[in-house]
């Protein structure tokens, strides 16, 4: 049969039309229509709207905008109300304006026996009815059914071998130059940061004392080690006249940038405030309740501070300790250690405290040790921490050495100590020895 | 850090086990908060598990201190180890921490 017999004989066909999901427009429901020019009966049944028609069809048309919008369970659940009222099966064919290769399979593979494109012209679907109708008639739906299963196969291939690929690879080389991007950018602000610690790194150096006071009959020394490029804790010392010497030692509580920024602004305080120093007591408070309106919206800071005046005219210390690591006095004729406690609470923490302070006489040879709690919390990845016994023992056992030699031995002994665990926290020491 | 939240009788216990430093405070913090609003008057914390307390760790504490006392809501630490008291006592901060050697002491004194 041809297209053009098809016309002529006009033979009466019906179809029954099934649209789906978008394609579902008015009228709903199920609607007849009749085709003269083609010799068409069209029944248009909306599988939600009612129920199975009962009547003979010869083929069944599937439409609508996308393959994809099919629902397979759902149709085949609502043909079988029909197929039923056949003793053979209704031909069941596709016709969407957009169609994926993998859907068309999909539906071949079950009850479709076609899947094409939607015809645009009158005629081109005069020509797939006849079409049909020819296979039906020769019962050779199965052989139709495999060639086009055999055209939608290749065409998914070919998509999935050729586009595929070729998506996959735009895909990689833009993740390849986001990545570049990103690597870029990190660098870029990787290396700013670190330019800025190496600048910050500097300053805080140069906050720290470059050179510790001479000061006659005595013999100072000191060192400060952060954890990382910079750090809280601190020492720092001046001459207040010709016969006393003020110094400080502190720790500020938690690391890195915030931690240095406060011990910055907290060796300047400390500075102005021991030039006219009459005793160590009122700095602390001072610097106390300065500070504490500071910290008040910063979370877990509190600093510790150990805060002293060396006095040479009678050889005393007087001093004021806010909760800091106790340093000790080696007193060098009994070989014993004085630990300093007197002093008060933590700075940062509450601005009304009361800060107590006391002197104690230096003798010849005596020696005080200062430290923040790095050099004593040292510890392993065992969780062995350095301890303060072990820092006694050393002090004790090289007292009759400078204190240079005292701080070296002791920074060697927590290097050995460490191995190659990471340093977790900065660490300072402050060291003075009565001379004469 | 381990924390586990119990009840014994109407009070609210938190045990922590492990180190409390600058890495673990903010689950802590996290954590205590979290009860601080769940309507409690009192939060004992369990330190029977706590190995290490440092500088951070301490601040951590202070802070979680403050913060509870805008909540009325009071802080009390049951059970630390002689390390922790020292570094109490060192900082003077013995005299704002409410500390116990046990919870039945705790709740003895809050008889």
């Amino acid at each position: 049969m041809t297209n053009n017999n098809f016309y002529e004989n006009k033979s009466k066909i019906s179809v029954l039309q099934i649209p789906v999901a978008e394609d579902r427009d008015e009228p709903k429901g199920f609607v007849y229509t009749h085709n003269d020019q083609m010799g068409i009966d069209l029944y248009r049944w909306d599988i939600r709207e009612s129920s199975c028609p009962a009547r003979h069809f010869d083929l069944i048309f599937v439409t609508g905008k996308n393959a994809d919008e099919v629902d397979l369970s759902g149709l085949k659940k609502a043909l079988n109300g029909v197929q039923s009222q056949h003793n053979g099966l209704i031909p069941v064919v596709g016709m969407f304006r957009r169609i994926d290769s993998g859907k068309a399979v999909t539906l071949l593979k079950d009850i479709f026996c076609d899947v094409r494109k939607m015809p645009r012209t009158a005629e081109k679907m005069a020509k797939y009815i006849t079409l049909w109708l020819n296979y039906v008639n020769r019962n050779m739906l199965g052989k139709l059914k495999r060639r086009q299963l055999k055209h939608w196969k290749e065409k998914n291939t070919l998509k999935e071998s050729w586009l595929n690929k070729e998506i996959f690879n735009m895909q990689a080389q833009l993740f390849r130059i986001q990545h570049s991007i990103d690597s870029m950018e990190m660098w870029q602000r990787g290396r700013r940061l670190d330019r800025e610690l190496k600048i910050a790194h500097s300053i805080q150096s140069i906050l720290l004392p470059a050179k510790l006071p001479s000061f006659a009959g005595f013999d100072f020394d000191a060192v400060c080690l952060p954890a990382r490029e910079v750090g809280g804790d601190f020492y720092d010392c001046c001459c207040i006249d010709e016969n006393r010497l003020g110094f400080v030692i502190g720790d500020v509580a938690t690391r890195g940038i915030p931690a240095a920024l406060l011990m910055a602004g907290i060796r300047g305080m400390w500075r102005s405030l021991m030039l006219n120093a009459v005793n160590t007591c009122d700095i602390v408070s001072q610097i106390n309740s300065l500070i504490c309106d500071d910290l008040q919206n910063m979370w877990g800071m509190y600093i510790t501070l150990f805060c002293g005046i060396v006095d040479r005219s009678d050889g005393t210390l007087m001093y004021t300790n806010a909760g800091h690591c106790y340093p000790v006095v080696y007193r060098k004729k009994t070989g014993c250690l004085e630990e300093l406690k007197i002093g008060g609470q933590v700075v940062g923490i509450h601005p009304d405290i009361t800060y107590e302070q006391a002197t104690v006489q230096m003798n010849k040879k005596d020696m005080v040790i200062a430290y923040t709690d790095g050099i004593t919390e040292s510890h392993t990845g065992r969780s062995e921490l350095f301890g303060k016994e072990k820092l006694y023992e050393i002090i004790k056992k090289n007292s009759r050495h400078s204190v240079k030699y005292i701080r070296e031995i002791i920074c060697r002994e927590i290097d050995d100590f460490m191995g190659i665990s990471e340093h977790h926290d900065d660490k300072a020491l402050f060291l003075f020895k009565k001379l004469k | 850090m381990e924390l586990t939240q119990s009840k014994t009788g109407s009070v609210t216990v938190l045990s922590i086990k492990g180190k409390i430093n600058i890495e673990t405070s903010p689950d802590l913090k996290r954590e205590v908060l979290r009860i601080a609003d769940s309507g409690v008057q009192k939060i004992y914390l369990d330190f029977s598990g706590v190995d290490f307390v440092n500088s951070s760790g301490l601040g951590s504490l202070i802070n979680l201190l403050k913060e509870l006392r805008k909540k009325d809501v009071a802080m009390v630490i049951i059970n630390p180890s002689n390390f922790i008291k020292s570094l109490f006592t060192l900082t003077h901060l013995d005299e704002i921490f409410e500390t116990y050697d046990s919870i039945e002491d705790a709740l003895k004194t809050a008889e």
